[in-house]
């Protein structure tokens, strides 16, 4: 099932997650699972070996776009029709996947991006506020308005694959991919999906601090 | 006790002078360690030199901002300083984002290697 699909899954020191998020992939029937460990300094890399998961290993912990930029690469070097990347710490759901899945079989774009818009304006104020803040930043950049450009559940086709660059290596990547698609005519779309928020993936996802760092990483990288 | 404002401004004269010179003898044996960069081999050397002129003869600094409109040459040193400094950070600033993507980049050959080992 799913031969053509790749599921990337960038991990920094995930032992906690990485084994339930492996076991709930694997039961829906997502073979090819690629986790690309970013230097990890406990379990993720065994745990991950253990679940079957195909393992990238960073030598040195770069950042989670250094680690989507690998998995890309993966998928490109092997002719993945598809890839899906999500995150390691539990945050997204086997059925939102399976729609990201669905969307890019029916062609409906290159990129479909899982958005969490709904759910952060309805519980999580202040989140949704500085990814209103990282949105229209993106959409100055890029002339495409995203309603969650930081979104970790994204799915790409096999021309998004080909053709997209990422040059940023931390958490930047995300608004970086939607510079590049603009650049490259790619197409995106996105579809609501409901992220499942642990005191776990609330303390492993980004600082709201490091909004402004993204900012000034980006602005150096397209100027 | 008196305080000899005019004595002690010499005894920083001093001071300054000689950490400059060394600063400058340091960095003439190192330059190749330091920068490959042609602009910051002439730059360098320049504004420790500058640095000296203006601690040995401090009126120069005065001559330079009216020179600018400024009135006074602590003044121009300041507003100097600020761009230099700005100008020196943004430099390291591009340097490490530079560095950044060639481990990224590396990091990734790595990874793929080991994969089809």
């Amino acid at each position: 099932m799913n031969e053509d699909l790749l599921i990337i899954i960038p991990a920094f020191n995930e032992e906690k997650s990485i084994g339930q998020v492996l076991e709930g992939l694997k039961t829906a029937g997502f073979a090819n699972i690629t986790v690309v460990d970013d230097g990890s300094s406990d379990q993720t890399k065994k745990i991950a070996i253990e679940n079957n998961a195909k393992v990238l290993a960073h030598p040195v912990n770069i950042g989670v776009g250094g680690a989507i930029s690998t998995g890309i690469a993966f998928a490109k070097r092997h002719s993945y029709k598809y890839a899906i990347t999500l995150d390691a710490d539990g945050q997204h759901a086997i059925k939102d996947v399976e729609k990201i899945l669905q969307e890019l079989k029916n062609y409906s774009a290159d990129i479909i991006i899982g958005s969490r818009l709904s759910q952060l304006r309805k519980k999580y104020p202040l989140k949704f506020t500085v990814n209103l803040f990282s949105n229209l930043f993106v959409f100055l950049l890029s002339g495409k308005y995203i309603s969650d450009t930081q979104s970790g559940l994204r799915g790409l086709n096999r021309k998004a694959i080909e053709k997209l660059e990422i040059n940023t290596s931390g958490h930047e990547y995300c608004s970086e991919i939607i510079v590049s698609a603009q650049k490259q005519k790619l197409t995106i779309k996105e579809i609501p999906i409901e992220a499942i928020y642990t005191d776990y993936s609330k303390r492993k996802g980004q600082k709201l601090s490091n909004a402004l760092n993204i900012m000034v990483k980006l602005l150096t990288h397209e100027f | 006790m008196s305080f000899d404002i005019i004595h002690c401004m010499n005894v920083f004269q001093i001071i300054f002078s000689l950490i400059i010179v060394i600063l400058l003898f340091r960095l003439i044996r190192n330059t190749s360690k330091i920068s490959k960069n042609n602009l910051d081999i002439i730059a360098l050397p320049f504004f420790i030199i500058l640095g000296l002129i203006v601690i040995l003869f401090p009126d120069t600094s005065t001559v330079a901002a009216n020179f600018f409109g400024i009135q006074r040459g602590a003044d121009f040193i300041i507003y100097t300083s600020i761009i230099i400094g700005f100008f020196a950070i943004y430099k390291l600033y591009i340097q490490k984002l530079t560095l950044e993507k060639k481990l990224k980049e590396i990091a990734t050959k790595i990874a793929l290697l080991e994969k089809n080992e």
